[in-house]
């Protein structure tokens, strides 16, 4: 029952998603909230506050929806394996990791609230017989998530939130095997392993405080979330010869994602215009393997390190409010990465980034507003030459080289006061 | 609706800006560093050559170190003493598995032809089968190249020299022609191989050490007066390659030593020429490689135990001498072939413990003149025999791999030497050229990218049929190896 609500749910709503917080976090869970960097843990100013922090719902007046999405083109580059320096260009994706919010005020104190989102998400794909091959020629990981929360307020400054993590997602991952044989030489095939995870569970809570200054804080916690994927693995091609080899049969993989504690500050700096910073920590470290165990005991488990360090964002974000109708954003924000050169590779280019966001935001209706954002994220260019990933299947030959990585990102949100 | 517009065309303007703005500083690429490749040359023997399987044929000359040094470099210009398939003769191929899993060898009866001897210039590769350390500088023709000198010609220094077309010289003359921008000289492999492929037996000895010193010296002052970027590289333990590890384990294993009341393998000595009962291999000596049997010893496995005196017939005819010639006087053909002290292999098939120990001493001892010589003069060094022996030590914790293929120094399926048991395959040329690759690299400070192990042609030449005696062992057809150069 559950696989066929999730089933039908992705097939509606045609999510897709990809990497954009460093990790493979997505952080843009609002147009809004993306125009302005991202900070917006302290700053209530929609219902995506139920995401960034669950305790500002209950500056959520009566009923309110949010729906929207964000168009994601990544595009990375490669240069290696070195010294080469061919390059190889990803093939561009277009992802569209979509949102949505309803939070309602049951009574003075009290506020509920429902989210759905895409929390974390990874997409990269490369041409067919490029020279990382065995690497990666696909990856695919795609979680959603159901955010029911409740708030209470518990005096005019403080509010504090609950929220239960369900989450299910789906991980495809795709590469070349080259089976060797010095003498009949070596044979190639392509493994497909695709996999889902149901009844992920997690938990968030948050804390707002508002104090008589103009200023807020907030602070945001989520819990780690244990994907255990259930699937099959295929392959393709290769000689007859090679076939006992081969990945194939039954597989399980497990995904923990991170832990994440976000603290921030919004400035009511004049009436009309609000100042936003957040300091996000993600637990990456608990990310420090990619299992993938066969059925079958005759098959090899796959385990690559990943060895992840936690690692932290600084957000800041201003929101301007130019007349009753409209408002205008901007933000900017850099991220460090959690990838150890030694283990970045091509399943996930990433790199320390600085983003540059702006967007606006326009009441069509009384009730009626939409929101339209757009963020660059310029990857700071990456050579690895210490690289403990291996190019070649069996044995290990270095991928070391030079990666380059930008985004652009355009996001869409409909907010609507019932 | 201004004002939106006028948001919407302020936002597009950003938005272009920065899909237009696509920050990244160039990467360097591979460099040959302070060492040009452009006028290349690589002297040597059959290894340089690319001799395989027995035979100098173009499908593996394409894959000589020297000519994937050069396409790494991305120098176009690397000519070769090209022989068409099958090459100079008496190729070795490989048929299949017998039923046991064993290999089946054939020799290849045709013959190709040299293609390229009109290259109005001497090659860049001069690499000829059979070179000793003493040709390099000395040698011109037939001849007058060591083995020449000893009464039997090699037909390669013409071909590969054409000193009656060109009258240059030897291989350093036709090197110092080129004025080379580097040189690599891979030499005195010979000088110890031939004594232990012949079981000791001819010649009698490796060269002698402090000759091997005074000839290399003079080599290398020549190299040096080339005023030019010179690579040379030491000598492997010959004694660990398939020629000699492939057939001891194989009777060690086949042959019912309890069962019949067998000690082990008597074998003749060096020069024996009476009974000796000490000169006996047990099988555990045989398996560890304490006494070793060469390739050419498989063929005449079958006869182990043969009373009739047909061993001797047959060993006569692969050597093309008379039975006498090879039979000591001692001989009583009626005790079984090889399982009495009276009867026992002769010398010519078996490398015992002192001929090992003679080979690997006068490898150690070429080896320190090399070095001391060549890093004297700043020559690179690469240092083959050190990286050998890590192959081989490996081969007992798993083999090694190079582009994700497993490789062991075992015959055949190991990958590394081709079927005559001596020489590199297609795979082990690749991995040959990386270590000079390297070492070229960090003596002048390049990055010229290592040769993609995988992406390379496996050497396997297949045959038509043979047949394989109760051993398993592979039984070459008569003068499989009558044609070997090394």
């Amino acid at each position: 029952m559950n696989r066929t609500i999730n089933t039908a749910l992705c097939a509606i709503l045609l999510l897709c998603s990809t990497a954009f917080g460093s990790g493979f976090q997505i952080n843009e869970q609002g147009a809004r909230a993306m125009a302005m960097g991202g900070a917006f843990t302290a700053a209530a100013l929609d219902p995506s506050i139920l995401y960034f922090n669950n305790a500002g719902i209950t500056q959520m007046s009566g009923f309110k929806l949010m729906l929207g999405t964000t168009l994601i083109t990544p595009s990375s580059s490669f240069r290696g394996v070195s010294p080469k320096i061919n390059e190889t260009k990803m093939e561009s994706q277009l992802f569209t990791p979509s949102h949505f919010y309803a939070t309602y005020q049951i009574t003075d104190k009290i506020f509920a609230g429902l989210g759905f989102n895409t929390p974390f998400g990874l997409g990269t794909k490369w041409p067919k017989e490029w020279d990382g091959r065995y690497v990666s020629m696909e990856i695919a990981v795609r979680t959603f998530n159901f955010n029911p929360v409740v708030a209470y307020k518990i005096d005019d400054n403080l509010s504090i939130g609950v929220g239960l993590q369900y989450a299910f997602g789906d991980v495809l991952i795709n590469r070349d095997v080259k089976i060797p044989s010095p003498i009949l030489g070596s044979t190639i095939a392509n493994v497909d392993l695709k996999g889902d995870a149901s009844s992920a569970m997690g938990f968030t809570a948050g804390l707002m405080y508002q104090t008589n200054c103009n200023l807020t804080f907030g602070v945001s916690y989520r819990s780690e979330v244990k994907f255990d994927f259930e699937g099959t693995a295929t392959s393709v091609g290769g000689s007859p010869l090679a076939a006992s080899a081969l990945p194939g049969g039954d597989i399980a993989a497990s995904l923990t994602t991170p832990q994440q504690l976000v603290v921030g500050v919004a400035y009511q700096a004049t009436s009309k215009l609000l100042l936003s910073t957040d300091f996000q920590w993600v637990g990456w470290s608990s990310y420090d393997s990619l299992k993938v165990n066969f059925t079958d005991p005759t098959k090899t488990d796959i385990a690559s390190p990943r060895m992840y360090e936690n690692n932290y964002t600084m957000r800041l974000g201003a929101n301007y409010q130019y007349d009753d109708l409209m408002d205008l954003s901007a933000g900017i924000l850099y991220d460090k990465n959690p990838v150890k050169d030694q283990f970045v590779d091509p399943t996930l280019p990433d790199a320390d980034r600085l983003g540059f966001s702006i967007g606006a935001g326009y009441k069509v209706m009384s009730n009626l507003s939409i929101d339209v954002s757009y963020m660059f994220l310029r990857f700071y260019q990456r050579t690895i030459n210490n690289s403990m990933v291996s190019r070649v299947t069996y044995g290990f030959e270095p991928f070391n080289g030079t990666y380059n990585s930008t985004a652009n990102l355009f996001s869409l949100s409909l907010s609507y006061n019932l | 609706m201004k004002k939106i517009l006028s948001v919407l065309f302020t936002f597009t303007v950003i938005a272009l800006v920065f899909v237009g703005c696509e920050d990244r500083s160039d990467v360097a690429g591979p460099t040959s560093g302070s060492v040009s490749y452009d006028r290349f040359v690589t002297i040597g023997n059959s290894i340089t050559a690319g001799y395989q399987s027995g035979s100098l044929f173009e499908s593996a000359q394409k894959y000589s170190y020297g000519n994937l040094i050069a396409k790494q470099a991305g120098i176009g210009k690397y000519e070769m003493p090209i022989f068409s398939d099958p090459g100079s003769g008496g190729r070795m191929e490989f048929q299949g598995l017998d039923s046991h899993g064993n290999p089946i060898i054939v020799t290849n009866t045709q013959v190709g032809a040299p293609t390229n001897l009109t290259y109005p210039a001497p090659y860049n590769n001069l690499g000829i089968p059979g070179a000793l350390l003493y040709d390099v500088l000395n040698a011109t023709n037939s001849s007058n190249c060591a083995s020449g000198l000893a009464g039997k010609p090699n037909q390669m220094f013409d071909i590969i020299l054409r000193n009656s077309s060109f009258n240059i010289g030897s291989q350093f003359a036709q090197t110092k022609v080129q004025q080379p921008t580097l040189v690599t000289c891979w030499i005195g492999n010979n000088d110890v191989l031939g004594y232990a492929t012949s079981g000791g037996f001819s010649p009698s000895a490796p060269t002698g050490a402090p000759t091997f010193d005074v000839l290399y010296r003079a080599l290398a002052d020549s190299l040096k007066s080339l005023n030019t970027k010179v690579v040379v590289a030491n000598i492997p333990d010959v004694t660990s390659i398939p020629f000699f590890n492939t057939i001891g384990p194989k009777v060690a294993l086949g042959t019912p030593w309890k069962a019949k009341g067998i000690p082990g393998l008597f074998y003749q000595k060096h020069g024996a020429t009476a009974y000796d009962p000490t000169a006996m291999a047990d099988s555990a000596s045989l398996l560890k490689g304490i006494v070793d049997l060469t390739l050419p010893a498989g063929s005449f496995a079958a006869f182990l135990g043969d009373t009739t005196g047909a061993a001797w017939t047959a060993i006569a005819g692969y050597l093309k001498i008379p039975v006498a010639y090879v039979k000591p006087a001692f001989v009583v053909t009626a005790y079984p072939f090889g399982f009495h002290p009276l009867n026992p292999i002769p010398d010519v098939l078996v490398l015992d413990a002192s001929e090992i120990a003679a080979a690997q001493t006068a490898t150690l001892k070429f080896n320190t003149s090399i070095d001391t010589i060549a890093r004297n003069r700043g020559f690179a060094v690469v240092n083959i025999n050190s990286f050998f022996n890590q192959i081989r030590a490996r081969d007992f914790t798993g083999g090694t791999y190079y582009g994700g293929i497993n490789f062991t120094t075992g015959y055949i399926t190991g990958g590394l030497f081709s079927l005559d048991g001596v020489h590199p395959t297609n795979h082990a040329h690749a991995i040959i050229a990386n270590e000079f690759i390297k070492v070229i690299n960090a003596k002048w400070g390049g990055s010229i990218p290592l040769v993609d192990v995988s992406t390379i042609t496996p050497s396997l030449i297949l045959g038509k049929k043979i047949s394989f005696d109760h051993y398993g062992i592979p039984k070459f057809a008569p003068g499989a190896f009558d044609n070997l150069l090394f």
